[in-house]
Formats: structure tokens, C-alpha cells, sequence
């Protein structure tokens, strides 16, 4: 029973590290000055850039996408116990994301740019791939980056055929 | 200075398009360290290196199309403003520059034609154009949407992407590596690198690198594209690739299912495990080679 | 110098006030949801500042991230887990993103560094207690074998769901707990 695992006391002394600690004093005062209204998204001129990963999005993502979309975190499913069904929590994301997508997409002007519509099209296919992919596999994770990538493209090219053909430059 | 094209006499002559074509010649004192930017919807773009410390923009701007420049020391942006949509003739440009500058081209349906080039750092966009790339770079960044990348170029970064171009890069890219295709294809050979990351959702990927460096860590995800990752028999590495219902080639590790449920995994320790590959895909099939 | 770590405060709500709260901060009550967050806070931030380090700065920020983003994902949120497990985890998620995105302007992933955020180890002093020993001494490691085994050790979490967050094989995964727990150890016999 006792062979001296070198581990087992750190193991013991790593669990036994307090699990809490205070966060700053004015840390809800700063949450609150950000947190937005609960309205439907609405286009607006970015203020804090959320794309941290700048080779994920090549497109200067519109704020309001980039904010909505941001904040569906890539987290893996902890094991879940036996007892509870698997009403995914990726699949929520998910539902929540598109209906998202879909309020950022309508309060943008329509774009009739000719030179995006193809990718355009072949966005819309490909989320349509990815949703049918997640209901085939509710638990990857990596499936609900591919469609959050996807969104983000589809709104910032949407933005920028809605401006070219609006006469501005992009 | 911009001279006008001296065909007035000949306007009952020849077809419209020449009438009012407009020529440009700009130089611009841009050293090393400079930046050149050079914007153009439609028409052609067409980039050349050379020794000098100039850099010098020529060629035509079709009816109604302008030239608008902003310099300041060391520093250019041209822009060629299209006044009014349905313009169709575009403009048809030739761009020199100089050694180590950084370099920034956007058009939107216009082909963009860089070769010989040796820079700091190069950033091309395009929307439904075809990207050529060759040459030299420090940092490279290239962007369509549905237009072709071909990049021959010897640089230790490179980021791509596109939606549903093809891509294909090559003839000394390695280093840090980015890919983002959604259905085009994407196809890299690349000399040694330090991160390879793709991510595709239908497009399909042909991955192949000489060495991973000690460390080095290679990342791809697909949905339904297939995977084909070839790498020499002395790589080192740990190998984790997972697919839902794709099938998993390799000439390393075992296949597993699991007693239940679909997926098949494979994790196999390469050489001295090292480095670090992960592929993860859903339906598309994965294969990994060692023979490089 | 007060040390910031504090025990666990006894159950303050019962699960049927927590679920009208989450209910209440979805609809666009902040009074609830700042009652979410002095409750849930300290627990997510205790592991964001292990994860970051011990880098007060980005910790916070990872905190402040986490919780605006939960803001946004409350009205989706149907109890498949337990609060405390989302907001973790989506901490969890902050913290790495913070760690994978900061840099100059460029991209630079430091969770591929070599060191960890602390370049000097203060001397044993004699009031330290060994926890804090353990908490300096973890924020020296290098950054990924930190995170995992942060994540493993502490949290509990399972090497493949490490891998996935972390976007590693699985095997490197385990070589990585294996290296942090070599490096903590030789660290820890150090300071004694």
C-alpha cells in the first residue's frame, strides 16, 4: 500500500490550495460600466477590438459580430455525470450564436456587390455543413469554432459588399 | 505628374474605351523601413522588385478613374478612386519597390502579379482577383475570398485565407504557418516549421513539411475536407488525431474505437515526442505520412 | 503584505435563489447579476491567477472578460451543468485567450514561452506559508505545463478535454504534467 509516489504529496498539497481568491475591489463597478443593454445587436463602431487572435479573423471583424461572437468560449464538455442527459451545452452556443448571426445580419444594409456574392453563398452552405455536423456529434468543441469562424466571415464580407456597393471603398 | 493620353483627335476613330484614358508615373523616395500602399478595385496590379530607393507606380486609368496619393517621408498610399460604380475598365498598374519595405496591396477583382520582390513585409487582399506571389518576405499575409494563391515565397511567416480560393504555397515558406480556407483547397509545402495551424471546413488540405522543430507544434481542423499530412520518417512528436466518422490513415499508432459510439482516434508517440500534432476532423478523412 | 487568498465562504444562496437570479440577470437585471458575480468571482479568479501567473493585470482582465461574456450567454444558459462549472469554465477560456493574444500588436502565443511570468523567486521568508511557497513557485513554471496542470491537478479535469482546450495531442498533454510536476517539485526543494 505504500510505495512513496513522489506525487501523491504534491497532488495532496496542489488540492489543498485555497479555491478561492478576492477579486479586485472595483471589479464590479468596471463589469457593469461594460455590461451592454439586452437588445438586439446592433452595428456599431468598435470601441475595444475582441479579435485577439488576429491570424483566426483575417477581416477587420465588425465590433458588434466580434463582440457576439467572441463570447461563445470554446470550452470543453466536462465529463458529465451519468445521471444528467446530454442536452448539449455546444449545441446552446450554438443556437444562441446563430440567432446572433442572424439579428447582426439584418441590421446591416443589404449588400449587392457582385464579387462577394459567391463566397457569400458558400458561407451560408458551409454553416448549414457545420450545424449538421454538430447534431451529429453535439461534443466537439473544435465544430463550434468552425461555425463561429464562419459567422464572423459571413457578417464581415457582408459588410464590405454593403459598403462597395454603396460606393464607398472598403 | 499625370499626362493625358493625346488621342482626342481620335475619338470618331476608335472605340470609346481610349478616349479618355489616363496614364500615370509616380515616383516616390521610399528606403528601407518605408511603407507602400497601393489600393485598386478592378483592372490589373503588377509588382516587381528592384535596387533602387524609389519607388515608382505606372500605368493606365481607364474613363473617369482618378489617382489619389498621400505621401509623407518615407511613406505612400496610392488609391485609385472609382467615382462611379459599373466602371469596367479598371486600372492596369505596375508597381517597383525597393528592398525591405513594407508592402500593402488591396484590390478587389483585380489580379495582383508580385514576383522578384524582397521585403519586410508583404499584405495582399483581394476579393475575387488571383494572388502571385514570389519572392522574398519577412512577414507575409495573403487574403481572397474567392480568388487563387500561389505563393512562391521564402518567408518565416505567412498567413492565408481565403473562402473558397485555392491555395497553394510553396518554394520556401516555413516558420510559423497560418491557413484559413473555408471550401477551397489548400496545399503547402513547406521547409521547417515552428507552428503549422489550418482550419477548413470543406476544402480540402495537402500538408507537407521537410522538418518540425524541436517543439514545433502542428494544428488541423476540418469538418468534411480530408487531411493529408506528410512529414519526414524522423520527426518527433507526440500524434493525436481524432475524426467522428472520417476514416484514419497513418504510418504510425493504431486506429482506436471506442466499445460504444462512433469516432475512431489515433495517439502515437513519434521519435523522441517532441513536438506536437494534433488533427481533428468530423467527417473527412485524415492520413498521415512519414516519409518525407 | 496581506495575502489575497481567502478560505470558502459558507453556501450564501440556496440553488433555488441562484436560478432566480441567473433568471433575473438574463432579463437585464444587473442588481442580479452583480449578486452572481461577488458570489462566483473568487472561485474563477483564483484559478485565472494561477493560470496567468500570478499577473494580477492579466488575471483581472481575463476575469472581466469571462464575466462580460457570461452576460451575453445567460439567456442561453438551461442548467446542463451548474453555474459555477459554466462561469469556470468559460474563465478557463478567458484566461487562455489572454495568454494566446497578448503580445506587441502581433500575434504571439505565450503560452509557448519558456519561462513563466515571475523571473525571481523571493527569498523564503519566515511567515510564508507553504501555500504560498507552492502558489510562487507554480507561477514560475512555463506557461502551457502550467495550465495544465493547473487544470489536471487542481481543477480535474481529464487529459483529452486539456488537449482540446489547449489544442494539444493528448499525449503531450500527459508530457506536459509530467515536466510541470518534475519542474514544481525541483522549485519547491529550492525554497526549503
Amino acid at each position: 500500500m505504500n510505495t512513496h509516489d513522489p506525487d501523491h504529496d504534491l497532488l495532496a498539497r496542489l488540492r489543498a490550495l485555497p479555491a478561492e481568491r478576492s477579486a479586485p475591489a472595483d471589479g464590479w463597478e468596471r463589469l457593469s460600466a461594460r455590461l451592454p443593454p439586452r437588445e438586439p445587436v446592433a452595428v456599431q463602431a468598435p470601441v475595444d477590438n475582441v479579435v485577439r487572435t488576429r491570424r483566426r479573423w483575417w477581416l477587420p471583424v465588425g465590433a458588434a459580430l466580434a463582440a457576439s461572437l467572441a463570447l461563445y468560449a470554446v470550452a470543453p464538455w466536462r465529463h458529465a455525470p451519468e445521471s444528467l442527459p446530454a442536452p448539449s451545452g455546444l449545441q446552446l452556443q450554438a443556437d444562441a450564436m446563430t440567432e446572433q448571426y442572424r439579428q447582426a445580419v439584418a441590421s446591416l444594409p443589404d449588400g449587392t456587390a457582385p464579387e462577394w456574392q459567391p463566397a457569400l453563398h458558400e458561407l451560408d452552405r458551409s454553416a448549414e455543413q457545420i450545424r449538421a455536423a454538430m447534431a451529429q456529434d453535439p461534443r466537439a468543441p473544435h465544430l463550434l469554432g468552425q461555425l463561429k469562424r464562419t459567422y464572423a466571415l459571413r457578417l464581415e464580407l457582408t459588410r464590405q459588399a454593403a459598403q462597395a456597393a454603396s460606393g464607398l471603398t472598403t | 505628374m499625370r499626362t493625358l493620353s493625346p488621342l482626342c483627335a481620335a475619338l470618331l476613330l476608335v472605340p470609346a474605351m481610349a478616349l479618355a484614358d489616363t496614364r500615370v508615373d509616380e515616383r516616390h523616395n521610399v528606403a528601407a523601413g518605408g511603407r507602400i500602399e497601393l489600393s485598386n478595385v478592378a483592372g490589373k496590379v503588377t509588382v516587381r522588385g528592384w535596387d533602387r530607393n524609389d519607388v515608382q507606380l505606372t500605368g493606365t486609368l481607364s474613363d473617369g478613374l482618378q489617382l489619389r496619393q498621400e505621401k509623407s517621408a518615407n511613406r505612400v498610399r496610392w488609391e485609385i478612386e472609382y467615382p462611379r460604380r459599373g466602371n469596367n475598365g479598371g486600372a492596369t498598374l505596375t508597381l517597383n519597390v525597393p528592398r525591405s519595405v513594407e508592402l500593402l496591396l488591396s484590390t478587389v477583382s483585380a489580379d495582383q502579379d508580385i514576383s522578384g520582390v524582397d521585403v519586410r513585409r508583404l499584405q495582399a487582399d483581394t476579393v475575387s482577383g488571383n494572388l502571385a506571389a514570389a519572392g522574398r518576405s519577412g512577414d507575409s499575409v495573403l487574403n481572397t475570398v474567392s480568388g487563387n494563391v500561389t505563393a512562391r515565397l521564402q518567408t518565416p511567416r505567412l498567413d492565408v485565407n481565403t473562402v473558397s480560393g485555392r491555395i497553394e504555397a510553396g518554394g520556401g515558406v516555413s516558420g510559423e504557418i497560418g491557413a484559413q480556407t473555408v471550401s477551397g483547397r489548400v496545399g503547402v509545402d513547406a521547409g521547417r516549421i515552428q507552428r503549422l495551424v489550418v482550419e477548413t471546413v470543406s476544402g480540402g488540405i495537402d500538408l507537407s513539411a521537410t522538418a518540425l522543430a524541436p517543439g514545433g507544434r502542428i494544428n488541423v481542423e476540418s469538418v468534411s475536407a480530408s487531411v493529408s499530412l506528410r512529414l519526414p520518417r524522423t520527426v518527433s512528436a507526440q500524434l493525436s488525431v481524432n475524426s467522428f466518422s472520417g476514416s484514419i490513415n497513418s504510418d504510425a499508432g493504431k486506429v482506436e474505437r471506442p466499445r460504444y459510439g462512433p469516432g475512431s482516434s489515433l495517439d502515437a508517440r513519434l521519435g523522441s515526442g517532441d513536438g506536437d500534432i494534433r488533427v481533428q476532423s468530423h467527417s473527412g478523412s485524415v492520413q498521415v505520412r512519414l516519409d518525407r | 503584505m496581506l495575502d489575497t487568498t481567502m478560505p470558502a465562504p459558507p453556501a450564501a444562496n440556496d440553488v433555488v435563489d441562484e436560478t432566480a437570479l441567473v433568471r433575473a440577470a438574463a432579463a437585464g437585471d444587473t442588481a442580479a447579476y452583480e449578486q452572481l458575480y461577488r458570489q462566483h468571482a473568487p472561485r474563477v479568479f483564483a484559478t485565472l491567477w494561477r493560470l496567468c501567473g500570478g499577473q494580477q493585470a492579466r488575471a483581472e482582465d481575463a476575469l472581466q472578460e469571462a464575466f462580460l461574456q457570461a452576460w451575453k450567454a445567460l439567456p442561453g444558459f438551461r442548467f446542463e451543468s451548474s453555474l459555477s462549472t459554466w462561469l469556470h469554465r468559460l474563465g478557463v477560456n478567458a484566461a487562455l485567450m489572454e495568454l494566446r493574444g497578448r503580445a506587441a500588436g502581433h500575434d504571439h502565443d505565450s503560452l509557448d514561452d519558456v519561462d513563466g511570468g515571475l523571473p525571481e523567486m523571493a527569498v523564503h521568508d519566515g511567515c510564508a506559508g507553504t501555500e504560498r511557497d507552492l502558489e510562487r513557485a507554480l507561477a514560475t513554471l512555463p506557461p502551457r505545463a502550467r495550465a495544465v496542470l493547473v487544470l489536471h491537478d487542481i481543477e480535474g479535469w481529464k487529459h483529452h478535454e486539456i488537449a482540446g482546450q489547449l489544442q494539444m495531442a493528448v499525449g503531450s498533454s500527459k508530457a506536459q504534467l509530467h515536466r510541470a510536476r518534475g519542474l514544481l517539485r525541483a522549485r519547491l526543494g529550492d525554497m526549503t
